[in-house]
């Protein structure tokens, strides 16, 4: 919390403007300034806030599934290809269980849990190499949360990259395979994960307040 | 932003006005009540010359309602509808009479500036983050004045351009079904509505303009260039007005610089009683089609039935209070 850790991850995606630093991709710098460059160089950001940052909730679970990849379903003149974007909704609503009753439902009457299966659904269907998931199971039943475990095991098996913002520690210690903890909009450190970490590890990196390391600073 | 539905105590009324379709069935049901009880009336309401006489009164506001409907699905609001449509019968009037160009140029002239003049004023809400109320203020005055530096305060006439007036007062239909002599006005705006309502429920700028309207930076944060989708739902409401231009310079076989202001009122106002929500996301171009003739039929049967102006003028406005109660009291049910 205030760690920065959001702000960040909005930086990367082109969400708000950059103030310093650099991003590569696989070693190639990538000049994002806009949430479209980084979507078009395969980034895909999901926000804790799904309600405001992750989707139309007016509109129904087959427009939000698409709304990241409109131009693969747009033919000659704009005309919007129905059926392809009903069958891609069908088709995550089956692969990632979402319960609702039709690709019809508008978003706004499905579970949280659900809703978050939608923006992830969008972002799939986009086939994004990097993933951000901020607070990815923040107001979710515990039977949504381990489906979305086990879902973001699964995109980081196939390759992908997945980074996951969370206050949790034990779901960060479950998930990943580097752990990096920020304090005060400072990254304060890289721990691998697994069970070479601990909680209080990370609750070390996560205290370093910059004050304390240098008491004569005194900065407030 | 709760999701919590709609409660299972709410009545009748209120479940009638809970989704966009019921209201649109409202509008629907309040047109038929006014052309029967005009009907009962008075026995000239129901002349086939009184049907297309408010149908032609429909023409002009109709095409401007069609224009203000997309950019209010955006969320925005367009103001300047009204004084554009007399730039543009006057740009139109520069090329044909002035000019003595054929009329395609002065269409194409109409409608390109229409759409030229949509999109700067799209690029002062995308770009410029101007507030869309008062940037289309501010159009709407600029457009005002540019109409009457360009004419010099004068009307510009049409009579050296042959066929000029056809465009809204000539009969294709007609024509062809002298039973049904339709003015080719109220043809052109049942083609720019089912053009519009193409657009609107087909084509990606249509699901774009609803997302916008639904949910602009989650739709930002999915990778899509807002602002420019914006700029193209502006532009293409300014195309419209551009034929909304046309359609008056014929009726009236002249371009009035004078003209334009309170139109864009009256095209508002036909939005929301066709149930389209200021709030930006939901709408459709039927019920705005819906609202359009409401308020022709009104003002055409309370003139039948020597109802003074003053009193049509306050009807209108008492109607459209209602219309925008009843859009409120299905938002709060939709929670």
């Amino acid at each position: 919390m205030g760690a920065g850790r959001t702000e960040v991850a909005r930086a990367i995606f082109g969400a708000d403007p950059r103030e310093a630093g650099d991003i590569s991709i696989h070693g190639a710098p990538v000049d994002i300034r806009t949430p479209a460059d980084a979507v078009a160089a395969g980034i895909g950001y999901l926000s804790e806030d799904r309600k405001h940052f992750g989707l139309a909730v007016g509109m129904d679970v087959r427009a939000n599934v698409a709304m990241a990849s409109l131009e693969r379903f747009t033919g000659r003149l704009g005309a919007l290809d129905e059926a392809g974007m009903r069958d891609a909704a069908r088709g995550y609503i089956d692969q990632l269980a979402i319960r609702t009753p039709s690709d019809r439902q508008e978003v706004r009457l499905l579970s949280g849990g659900n809703q978050q299966k939608v923006v992830i659904a969008k972002w799939l269907l986009r086939d994004c190499d990097i993933l951000i998931f901020d607070e990815p199971t923040r107001g979710i039943d515990v039977g949504a949360k381990s489906e979305i475990y086990k879902l973001l095991n699964g995109l980081a098996a196939q390759g992908r990259a997945i980074i996951v913002i969370s206050s949790e520690l034990p779901e960060v210690l479950r998930l990943s395979h580097r752990i990096a903890v920020m304090c005060e909009g400072r990254l304060t450190g890289i721990l691998p994960g697994g069970a070479e970490t601990s909680q209080e590890d990370i609750m070390r990196l996560a205290t370093e307040r910059e004050s304390a390391m240098e008491p004569v600073g005194g900065e407030q | 932003m709760s999701t919590v539905e709609a409660t299972p105590q709410a009545g009748f009324a209120a479940r009638l006005l809970q989704a966009g379709a019921h209201q649109k069935l409202l509008a629907f049901m309040s047109l038929i009540i006014l052309l029967i009880g005009f009907s009962l009336a008075s026995p000239n309401f129901m002349q086939t010359s009184n049907i297309i006489a408010i149908l032609q009164a429909t023409s002009v506001n109709g095409v401007l309602a069609i224009a203000a409907t997309l950019v209010i699905i955006t969320g925005g609001i367009d103001l300047s509808v009204g004084t554009l449509m007399t730039f543009c019968a006057v740009i139109a009037g520069v090329v044909l009479t002035y000019w003595g160009l054929p009329l395609p140029f002065g269409v194409l002239a109409a409608i390109g500036a229409g759409a030229l003049c949509g999109l700067t004023s799209g690029t002062f809400v995308a770009k410029m983050k101007i507030p869309p109320f008062i940037a289309t203020l501010g159009m709407m005055l600029m457009l005002k004045g540019l109409s009457l530096v360009i004419s010099g305060t004068r009307p510009i006439y049409f009579n050296d351009t042959p066929g000029f007036t056809e465009i809204s007062r000539g009969s294709l239909i007609g024509e062809v079904i002298p039973a049904l002599p339709i003015p080719n006005g109220v043809l052109i705006l049942f083609l720019v509505a089912i053009a519009a309502s193409y657009i609107l429920g087909r084509t990606v700028l249509g699901r774009y303009t609803f997302a916008l309207g639904s949910n602009e930076e989650s739709v930002r944060l999915s990778g899509v260039n807002t602002d420019a989708w914006k700029m193209a739902v502006y532009a293409l409401a300014g195309g419209i007005c551009g034929i909304a231009g046309l359609l008056i310079a014929s009726r009236l076989n002249s371009a009035q610089p004078a003209l334009g202001l309170g139109y864009e009122l009256e095209a508002i106002a036909a939005v929301v009683i066709g149930g389209t929500s200021l709030a930006g996301g939901r709408g459709t171009i039927l019920g705005t089609l819906i609202g359009a003739l409401i308020m022709a039929v009104l003002a055409n049967g309370l003139r039948i039935l020597s109802v003074a102006q003053e009193w049509q003028t306050v009807v209108t406005g008492a109607i459209i209070i209602l219309a925008v109660y009843a859009d409120m009291m299905r938002k709060r049910r939709m929670g």
